[in-house]
């Protein structure tokens, strides 16, 4: 710098002062020409001189804006890298929440899902058998008992058809010992129409065995109209018997078809129902399975927010070069002799380069791809190009 | 406070003075439960003597934790159960899971 600088004076005073006096020199005569050259010097020295000045204080007024505001620049980047880090913070600690009650919940339903419904994957599970198959099992024992039952209805709507069979079987016997007696009586009412003419062919000898014959005569007329009265209500028995026989086979026919149907029904409602069960517990598998999924990666967003430390690294870095960007304009405006503003402080850079990072979990420092200049603090101001 | 603990011997009795109805007492509920489980208890006597009633927020919480402490050697048991509380228990075959602990 300092060399182009003295090349740019010595540039301009060859342009401006020397070469016009040299000009002088050659085209008019010496005594004329030396106090035109001295003159053409000596202004120009002096323009030279003034333009020097106006040049160092314009630098020295772009210096003093920058020592004013970098300072404040840095102070706002720290802000920013505070509220950051505070902003950061209660963002993970909700995101914490968030997975822990999401954690426990999906532990709840699991808990909930393995005890009641049961898990394929957890035979042995500390709940043991599941609600679901107990409820299933004492189903399926009453859906047995049940089935038992219709059983036992049909075993016994056959014996009542087979006894009713017996007892037409009776009614039939009862028929023909009616048949019998029918029998039986007219031939003693044969007998007695004999005994009557034996005792009518005997005479007055006979008068009294007529009688007697008379008497039998009536009362094998009597067991004829009384074996009459049997023969009609036996069969009357037998027809309705018959027909309750008849209507009950066809509605044991019925209710045994019914019943078979119904346990039919019963069983294929009951598998259709452990096959909803079964397609309810792979859903909620597959919730607890997506549950569990949100759960990871709410932590994944929360592990990539503890890399916004980065950021503030980034920040630290940005501001440790803003304020000794501010430090060299300060020892440029000194070395110009100049004043420089109270503000600018070192204290920044202390703070910067010491602080730590906040956050948990917080990672190495990155290399900075910061804009500014990269400045070493142990440099000269000659080493630095400023214009 | 829906529920008041006290230790007998080994056994830490955790009375139930609300009904677990809601999220609010079962959230309550999951609170005291983790304090005695993250303080290493193992043995956990829940009175249901005080309530009439729980639901599905104190189940599922209770199933929880009944998993939890029988995974690090303890155990969750009930003190006798009354009324409706018994009855509920016996409707969802509680009883036959969590055994009844006589501590009165």
């Amino acid at each position: 710098m300092r060399i182009n600088s003295r090349f740019y004076l010595a540039s301009s005073f060859l342009a401006g002062a020397l070469l016009p006096a040299l000009f002088l020199l050659l085209i008019l005569d010496s005594p004329n020409a030396l106090p035109g050259s001295f003159v053409m010097l000596a202004c120009g020295s002096l323009s030279i001189l003034l333009s020097r000045k106006s040049i160092r204080e314009r630098e020295q007024g772009v210096i003093n804006i920058g020592v004013e505001i970098l300072p404040e620049i840095a102070e706002s980047l720290k802000k920013v890298k505070e509220k950051s880090e505070t902003e950061t913070m209660a963002v993970i600690s909700v995101l914490g929440n968030i997975v822990q009650k999401s954690k426990e919940g999906s532990e709840e339903a699991d808990a909930v899902v393995t005890y009641f419904i049961g898990n394929k994957d957890k035979e042995n599970s500390c709940f043991g058998t599941s609600y679901l198959s107990k409820m299933i099992e004492e189903n399926e024992c009453a859906l047995s008992a049940a089935g038992a039952i219709f059983d036992s209805v049909e075993s016994m709507n056959r014996d009542l058809l087979h006894e009713l069979a017996a007892v037409l079987g009776k009614v039939d016997g009862i028929y023909a010992c009616v048949s019998e007696i029918e029998k039986i009586a007219l031939q003693t009412k044969i007998l007695g129409l004999n005994a009557a003419i034996e005792a009518a062919r005997a005479g007055v000898v006979g008068l009294s065995f007529g009688v007697v014959a008379d008497e039998v005569r009536t009362l094998a007329e009597r067991s004829n109209q009384c074996a009459a009265g049997i023969g009609c209500t036996a069969k009357e028995s037998r027809d309705r018997i018959s027909a309750l026989q008849g209507a009950m086979s066809i509605r044991v026919m019925q209710g045994t078809e019914e019943m078979q149907e119904a346990e039919k029904n019963l069983k294929g409602t009951f598998d259709r129902f452990k096959q909803s069960i079964g397609n309810i517990s792979d859903a909620i598998e597959v919730l607890t399975m997506n549950y569990q999924t949100i759960s990871h990666e709410i932590e994944g967003a929360t592990v990539s927010l503890q890399f916004q430390d980065m950021a503030g690294q980034e920040i630290d870095h940005i501001r440790s070069e803003v304020l000794a960007y501010t430090e060299k304009l300060k020892n440029t405006g000194a070395a110009q002799g100049k004043s420089v503003p109270a503000q600018a402080t070192d204290t920044g850079v202390r703070e910067s380069g010491e602080q730590k990072s906040a956050l948990p979990g917080a990672v190495p420092p990155v290399a900075c791809s910061s804009p500014l200049p990269s400045v070493a603090l142990d440099k000269t101001e000659d080493d630095v190009e400023f214009f | 406070m829906i529920t008041s603990v006290h230790k007998l011997q080994n056994r830490v009795i955790l009375k139930f003075h609300e009904d677990i109805v809601d999220m609010r007492s079962g959230e309550a509920l999951k609170s005291v439960l983790m304090d005695l489980y993250a303080s290493g208890e193992k043995e956990v006597v829940l009175d249901f003597g005080g309530i009439h009633m729980i639901n599905s927020h104190g189940i599922g919480k209770i199933l929880m934790f009944y998993k939890r402490f029988l995974e690090v050697g303890g155990h969750i048991s009930v003190a006798p159960l009354n009324g409706s509380i018994k009855e509920i228990f016996e409707t969802l075959m509680l009883d036959k899971l969590i055994p009844v602990m006589d501590v009165r």
